[in-house]
C-alpha cells in the first residue's frame, strides 16, 4: 500500500485523467462532425414538417444557430454542466433520464454475464492447464473455439431456441417458471441473455488463463517449490495461481466495459429495455443528443475503468510502481 | 549378432580381416554441405500446415464451399421474366421444410385440385352401443373435384335423423390420430362445420380451404331433435372421411421447368434442400449465391485492412516520438469510434451495396492491425541483426525490404487470416440491424437472419443456413489458428 500514497501515484493519475478528458474530448468532436455529416437532421421525418413548425422546432433546439455555435454549446454543457441535454424524438425526455431508465437492465446482464464469464472462464482456465491434452482441455478448447468463431448473435437464437423456445412447445414446462423467449422485468429473464453474453467472456478467461497457467508451471520459482517438497495443491494455489492471476485482471476491465455496454443484438433478440436499442435508434433517427450523449457516456466510462484496473493492477502487483 | 558365427564359409560373414575396414579420406568441405534442400520461410510453414489434418479439413470445407459459390448458380434453373432463380417467389411453396422434390399431378392452368381420399370407407358396420342410438350416415364422400378453396361432402339420407352435424379437424403429418376414436368420439371431432336441421339436405359444401400440405378429417353424425323437450340428441357414431390434397402443379408452372409436361402427368417438383424461406424462395440457392458475396467480403476487406494498417502502423513505429503518440491517440480514437454511425453514414453516401460494405467494414477496423504492426516495428528496430544493418549505413528504405518487411511477413498472414472469420460475422450482424445489402440480393446474413425472425414458426429454416455460416466460420477460425502456429512456431501451444 505504501507505494501507493506516493507523489508518482498521484501525477499518474492526474495525468491518465488529464488524457481521458482529451480523449473524451476528441471523440465527441468527431462524433459531433460525423452526425452532422449524415444528411437530414432529427426534424427529417418521413412526413414534412410545416415550415413554421419547423422554424419553431429549430428555434427551440437551437438548430438555427451557426453550426460552430453549436457545437460550443453542446461541449460546455456536456462537459462542464454534465447534461447531456434532450432527446430530439421523444417529447421532454433528457438523455441523462433515458441514461438512467435504460442502463440499468444493460448492466444487469452485463454483471450477470461478468459474474458467470469470469467465475467459469477462470475455473475451466485452471482445470484445462492442470490437465493439459486431456480430455477435458480438449472441451475446453473446443468451447473456445466455438465462443469466439461463432458470433453472439446466432449463438442467443440457438440459446432462445433450446432453453426458452423449444421446452415451452415441446416439452410443456411451466410457463410461469421456466425462462421466457423475450420479456423483461423478472430475475429469470437475466439469465438467457445474460448467459449469451457470458460465453465470449468464458471463452476468452478460459484461454488467457491456460496460457497464464502453463507459462507459470514452467517457471523457476515453481520449479523451486516442488524442489523443496512442497505439495502440488499449495504449488497451485499459492504459487502458479498468484502469479497465474496478474495479467488476467488488467483484462477485465476492457471485459466488464463490454460486457456493461452490452450486446446491441442480444438485447434486441431477448427484448431487454437496455441502452444498446436507444442507441440504435438514435443513430437511424439522427437524434444527436442522444448519440453525442451516449458516444460519451460510454467513451468515459470505458476510459474510467481503464484507469481502475491499471490502478488495481498496481495495488495487487507490487513490483508496479507509479511515476 | 550370434547367427552369424554359424556360417563361417561364407565370404560375407567370413572371418574379419584387416583390409577390410579403409580409413575414408578427411574431406573438411563435405561436413560443411547440407544434404538436404534449402527450404524458404513459406516452405517450411506450408510443410507444417500440411501435416496438421484439422488445418487441412478446414481448408476442404472452405474450399467446398467457395467453390459451391462460384460454380453452384450455374446449375440453378434458368431466371424467369428477368427473376434469377435465388429471388424466384413461390406463393404456394412459403415455408416449407427440406424437400427433395414431391411427385406432382400436372392439372390444367384452371381445374380443380383432386383429393386423394385417404381412407374413404371407415367401416361402420359396427354394432349399435345402445337400443335406439342412431347409425352413422352412410356412403359419405366427396362430390365431384374439391379444390383449395373447398370441397363438397355428400352422404345418403337416412330415416330416423332430424338432421346432421358435420365437424373438420385438421391434421399435420406429425399427429397421430385413430379414425376408430374420431368416429366413436372419444376425441374432438373438430371444427363444427353445419348444423343441419333439414332431414332431406344430405351435403354441404365446406368453403374454408384446404391446405395442400394438410390432411382433414371430415366426421358427420346424424341427430334427433325431441320435439317435447327442445332436446337434441347425437349419434354415438360418426362417419369419418379422411382427405388430402393431391399435389398438383399448374402446366403452365410444368412448363417452365419441362417444356414438354402434358395433362395427367406426373412429375417431380423442384427440390428444396434447404427448405423455402417465408416468400417461398429456396433457401439453398440463396445461401450459395449469397456466398459470393461473403466470400468477396472475406477476402477484401482483410486485404485492404491489413494495406492501411501496414502503412499506418510502420510509420507511427519507425518515425516514434512525437508523431508516434499523435498517431497512436488517433488510433485508440478510431477503435473506440461508434462503428454503427459510420456504417449509416456509408450508405447514405454510396448507397446500399457491396462497395459500400467493403468502406464500411475497412473504414475503422483497420487501427488494430496498425497498433500490431507498429508495436511489431518497434520492437524489431531494435533488434541485433537490424542495428547492425543500420550501423553498416543501410538506408531506411532497405531497412524495410530486406529486414523489417520479411520478418512482418509471418504477422501479417496471421492476422490477416484472423480478420475472415471476423468480416463475414459483421457483414451478418450489420444484416441483421437491415444494414447490409438491400433485399432480395442474397447474403449469408440476409438469409439467415431473415430466417432467424421466424424462428419459432419454422426453426429449421434458421438452423439449416445458420449452421453453413456457424460451420465455415469455425473453419476459418481454425485454419487461421493452425497459420499462426505454422506461421510462428514460437506461439504454439500460447494463448
Amino acid at each position: 500500500m505504501q507505494h501507493l500514497l506516493s507523489w508518482g501515484f498521484f501525477r499518474y493519475v492526474g495525468q491518465r485523467l488529464i488524457m481521458a478528458v482529451l480523449t473524451l474530448w476528441a471523440l465527441a468532436t468527431l462524433t459531433f462532425v460525423f452526425m452532422r455529416a449524415v444528411p437530414g437532421d432529427p426534424l427529417t421525418r418521413t412526413k414534412e414538417i410545416p415550415a413554421t413548425v419547423r422554424a419553431n422546432l429549430e428555434e427551440k433546439y437551437g438548430l438555427n444557430k451557426p453550426i460552430f455555435d453549436q457545437y460550443l454549446i453542446q461541449m460546455q454543457r456536456m462537459f462542464i454542466q454534465g447534461d447531456f441535454g434532450e432527446s430530439f424524438r421523444t417529447v421532454d425526455r433528457s438523455v441523462n433520464r433515458m441514461i438512467a431508465e435504460n442502463f440499468p437492465a444493460s448492466a444487469a446482464i452485463g454483471i450477470f454475464a461478468l459474474i458467470v464469464g469470469t467465475t467459469v472462464g477462470l475455473g475451466l482456465g485452471i482445470v484445462a492447464a492442470l490437465y493439459r491434452n486431456s480430455l477435458i482441455d480438449r472441451l475446453a478448447m473446443l468451447l473456445c473455439v466455438i465462443g469466439i468463431a461463432i458470433p453472439s448473435a446466432l449463438i442467443a437464437y440457438v440459446v432462445q431456441y433450446f432453453l426458452a423456445v423449444f421446452p415451452l412447445t415441446h416439452l410443456h414446462v411451466n410457463p410461469h417458471v421456466w425462462f421466457r423467449p423475450v420479456g423483461w422485468g423478472q430475475f429469470r429473464d437475466v439469465i438467457l441473455p445474460g448467459f449469451t453474453l457470458s460465453l465470449g467472456i468464458i471463452t476468452l478467461m478460459t484461454r488467457y488463463m491456460r496460457s497464464q497457467m502453463v507459462d507459470v508451471s514452467f517457471a523457476e520459482f515453481v520449479r523451486t517449490a516442488r524442489a523443496k517438497g512442497a505439495s502440488t495443491a499449495r504449488i497451485v494455489a499459492l504459487h502458479q495461481l498468484r502469479n497465474a492471476m496478474l495479467p488476467v485482471v488488467s483484462l477485465l476491465g476492457p471485459i466488464f466495459v463490454g460486457a456493461i455496454s452490452g450486446s446491441l443484438l442480444i438485447e434486441n433478440i431477448f427484448g431487454v429495455p437496455g441502452l444498446g436499442a436507444a442507441y440504435f435508434n438514435s443513430i437511424s433517427n439522427n437524434d444527436y443528443n442522444v448519440l453525442m450523449g451516449l458516444t460519451v457516456f460510454y467513451g468515459g466510462f470505458f476510459i474510467i475503468i481503464n484507469l481502475i484496473t491499471d490502478v488495481l493492477y498496481g495495488l495487487i502487483d507490487p513490483r508496479i510502481r507509479f511515476g | 549378432m550370434g547367427q552369424h558365427h554359424q556360417t563361417p564359409g561364407s565370404a560375407l560373414w567370413g572371418p574379419i580381416a584387416d583390409d577390410m575396414f579403409l580409413p575414408l579420406k578427411r574431406q573438411a568441405a563435405a561436413a560443411e554441405n547440407i544434404s538436404r534442400p534449402a527450404l524458404t520461410y513459406f516452405q517450411d510453414a506450408f510443410m507444417r500446415l500440411k501435416k496438421n489434418g484439422l488445418a487441412m479439413t478446414s481448408l476442404a470445407v472452405i474450399m467446398f464451399v467457395t467453390l459451391a459459390g462460384a460454380v453452384g448458380p450455374v446449375f440453378f434453373p434458368k431466371s424467369e421474366g428477368g427473376v434469377a432463380y435465388e429471388n424466384q417467389q413461390n406463393s404456394h411453396d412459403i415455408n416449407q421444410g427440406p424437400t427433395r422434390g414431391e411427385s406432382l399431378l400436372i392439372v390444367d392452368d384452371f381445374a380443380a385440385v383432386p383429393v386423394d381420399l385417404v381412407d374413404p370407407n371407415y367401416d361402420l358396420a359396427a354394432p349399435l352401443r345402445a337400443p335406439g342410438d342412431l347409425l352413422p350416415p352412410q356412403n359419405f364422400r366427396i362430390d365431384g373435384a374439391a379444390t383449395v378453396d373447398g370441397v363438397h361432402l355428400v352422404w345418403d339420407t337416412m330415416s330416423g335423423a332430424s338432421g346432421y352435424a358435420v365437424y373438420r379437424l385438421l391434421v399435420t403429418p406429425s399427429d397421430r390420430i385413430k379414425l376408430s376414436d374420431l368416429a366413436d368420439g372419444t376425441i374432438e371431432r373438430g371444427l363444427n362445420i353445419a348444423e343441419l336441421t333439414d332431414p332431406a339436405q344430405h351435403a354441404v359444401f365446406d368453403g374454408m380451404g384446404l391446405d395442400p400440405s394438410e390432411s382433414y378429417l371430415y366426421s358427420v353424425v346424424a341427430f334427433v331433435d325431441d320435439l317435447s323437450t327442445g332436446q337434441r340428441s347425437y349419434g354415438a357414431r360418426a362417419a369419418v372421411l379422411e382427405t388430402k390434397l393431391i399435389n398438383t402443379i399448374k402446366l403452365s408452372d410444368a412448363q417452365t421447368i419441362y417444356p414438354k409436361a402434358a395433362v395427367g402427368e406426373t412429375m417431380r417438383g423442384r427440390a428444396h434442400l434447404f427448405g423455402t424461406d417465408g416468400l417461398g424462395r429456396d433457401v439453398l440457392a440463396r445461401m450459395v449465391k449469397g456466398t459470393r458475396v461473403d466470400m468477396l467480403l472475406a477476402l477484401l476487406v482483410p486485404t485492404l485492412c491489413i494495406f492501411i494498417g501496414l502503412i499506418f502502423g510502420a510509420f507511427s513505429g519507425l518515425m516514434g516520438g512525437k508523431i508516434d503518440n499523435v498517431c497512436m491517440r488517433l488510433v485508440e480514437v478510431i477503435d473506440n469510434f461508434p462503428d454503427l454511425l459510420v456504417f449509416i453514414i456509408l450508405q447514405v453516401a454510396i448507397g446500399k451495396g457491396v462497395l459500400s460494405l467493403v468502406v464500411a467494414l475497412t473504414a475503422f477496423s483497420w487501427a488494430g492491425f496498425a497498433r500490431i504492426v507498429r508495436g511489431e516495428v518497434l520492437r524489431m528496430r531494435e533488434l541485433e541483426f537490424v542495428q547492425a544493418s543500420r550501423l553498416l549505413g543501410a538506408p531506411i528504405k532497405r531497412l524495410i525490404s530486406h529486414h523489417i518487411g520479411p520478418n512482418l511477413l509471418g504477422l501479417i498472414i496471421i492476422a490477416w487470416s484472423a480478420r475472415i472469420p471476423g468480416v463475414i460475422a459483421s457483414e451478418a450482424f450489420l444484416s441483421m440491424l437491415g444494414l447490409g445489402l438491400e433485399q432480395p440480393t442474397p447474403s449469408w446474413g440476409n438469409v439467415v437472419f431473415d430466417a432467424a425472425r421466424r424462428l419459432q414458426v419454422n426453426p429449421i429454416q434458421f438452423f439449416l443456413p445458420a449452421s453453413v455460416l456457424g460451420i465455415t466460420l469455425l473453419c476459418f477460425y481454425l485454419l487461421g489458428d493452425s497459420m499462426r502456429d505454422a506461421f510462428d512456431p514460437k506461439l504454439r501451444g500460447r494463448t
